[in-house]
């Protein structure tokens, strides 16, 4: 990968990146510093990628670097750890997105980065199976489980019907 | 493609994610024609999708961006331009500074003389100059004291840093890096010993996990530990005295040390430690009476209470008399 190439990525992925942590962490300061380190890695290591795979790798290395910090500042919250009263909100909500937010954090981190590495970037299952370090089969059945969390959460909350 | 109420979530889902071709999207499209109530169902599943959001933008992103290969361009043209500058500069100053050597006419005429143009090339080429006595000029080498001082930290024990009975005599700054060998005790209170202000030890210390050390490149200066400045030492006059009072008036050593002090100006300098070192090497140290502890000492309870003694009158005493009498002493007479 040139120089130029790596402008390239910089400019193209930082702030797909940047929203893929984001999502996930909550946390703006913790998002960039991931996204910096990620682009660290990747011109420090820039000779032995390919332009083609950068995107791949680029969120390959930013989901470890995530995972690590969860793992480190136990962030991991579980369905099962949420509050009842997470579960069975009755607000009323002008906005479908903040509702989606609210339902996303109620999923186990693995289902919620292959549901927004699915409807974010698009990218195939065997394609999130490569940076999740995932076979092709388990993806699918996240994405399934997490659908189906994400409709019961919407049903509960009776903001639809 | 059976469609019926134990699996049409999974096709719901399936066609949600864009996975059924055209066919099997019209055969799920009629079972849910037929099942009114799970239309909604699909409309929910619909609206599980995320929809990125593009106004979420990470501030600061074009500092990613590393200079180009213009830059680098620019930059070597720059460096190629000095270069050039300097060559030419170094043929200028050959040439009318200390041309003497080169024979210009010679060079000329052979010019003219129509040589052939590689052999008046090669005579513009410059001879190596050799300057006479370079080697004083060198500075010297700091790897030795390195490897002195890295020996020195490397041997040292786990928080204690010790010189070689030797003196280390570095007189620069050094960059030692081992942090393999030194660990983060040794790092946190460090106690090098050598000449007194000479050495100046900056560790660099290297990330490791061994050693549970996070900063990178974490610098550390020490200054070598001001050693006891060598004093003068009791003349042999006042050894004398001394040795004559020790025996005249024996007190503790603290004590003593006082009273010599006031005892003549001779004394006025003489530390504690000079004192104490002259009568261990005489063994009269241990001639001085030790002071006794606090548990040691009489009890003095008026003292310790700050009250006045209460002397105790005489009939107290002889109601206390049988109280206080031993057991095998006789009784008194009923006379």
């Amino acid at each position: 990968m040139t120089v130029e190439e790596f402008n390239t990525c910089v400019r193209m992925y930082s702030n797909r990146v940047y929203r893929f942590i984001l999502k996930q962490l909550k946390d703006s300061s913790e998002a960039k510093d991931i996204v910096q380190n990620t682009f660290e890695k990747v011109w420090n290591k820039r000779e032995s990628i390919k332009f083609e795979t950068s995107k791949q790798y680029i969120f390959t290395v930013a989901y470890r670097d995530m995972l690590n910090l969860i793992k480190k500042n136990s962030k991991v919250m579980l369905l099962e750890q949420l509050p009842e009263t997470s579960k069975t909100d009755s607000r009323s909500y002008s906005d479908l997105n903040e509702i989606l937010d609210r339902a996303l954090s109620t999923l186990p981190p693995i289902q919620r980065t292959v549901v927004l590495l699915r409807d974010y970037e698009g990218y195939s299952y065997d394609e999130i199976g490569d940076i999740t370090d995932l076979k092709e089969s388990q993806v699918k059945v996240y994405i399934h489980r997490a659908r189906k969390s994400l409709k019961n959460y919407l049903i509960s909350i009776e903001y639809i019907l | 493609m059976k469609i019926d109420l134990h699996n049409y979530e999974s096709y719901l889902i399936e066609y949600v994610e864009g996975n059924l071709d055209k066919d099997e999207s019209g055969t799920l499209m009629e079972w849910v024609a037929r099942n009114p109530e799970k239309q909604v169902e699909l409309e929910v599943y619909e609206k599980t999708r995320f929809i990125p959001d593009e106004t979420i933008a990470m501030d600061g992103w074009e500092h990613m961006i590393k200079p180009g290969t213009g830059q680098t361009f620019l930059k070597l043209n720059r460096y190629v331009w000095i270069l050039n500058s300097l060559l030419v500069a170094t043929i200028i100053g050959y040439l009318f500074l200390g041309g003497k050597s080169v024979e210009q006419p010679s060079l000329l005429a052979s010019a003219v003389t129509s040589e052939p143009a590689e052999r008046s090339l090669t005579s513009t080429m410059l001879n190596p100059v050799v300057a006479k006595g370079k080697e004083s000029l060198k500075k010297p080498s700091l790897t030795e004291p390195a490897k002195q001082a890295n020996h020195l930290l490397a041997s040292a024990a786990p928080g204690k840093v010790v010189a070689d009975p030797a003196p280390v005599h570095l007189t620069q700054k050094l960059s030692i890096i081992q942090p393999e060998k030194l660990n983060a005790r040794a790092i946190r209170q460090p106690e090098i010993i050598g000449q007194p202000g000479e050495v100046e030890v900056e560790v660099v210390v290297k990330r490791d996990k061994k050693l549970r050390i996070k900063r990178q490149n974490k610098r550390v200066s020490y200054k070598v530990k001001k050693r006891h400045e060598s004093r003068p030492t009791l003349g042999p006059m006042q050894q004398m005295m001394v040795m004559d009072l020790i025996y005249k008036q024996p007190k503790p050593f603290d004590e003593f040390y006082r009273f010599l002090k006031d005892y003549d100006p001779w004394f006025q300098s003489m530390t504690r430690h000079e004192l104490k070192r002259f009568l261990k090497g005489n063994r009269l140290y241990e001639e001085l009476p030790v002071k006794l502890k606090k548990k040691d000492r009489p009890k003095d309870n008026y003292q310790k209470a700050g009250q006045e003694p209460k002397i105790p009158a005489i009939g107290e005493i002889r109601q206390q008399e049988p109280a206080t009498r031993r057991a095998d002493a006789p009784e008194p007479s009923q006379h």
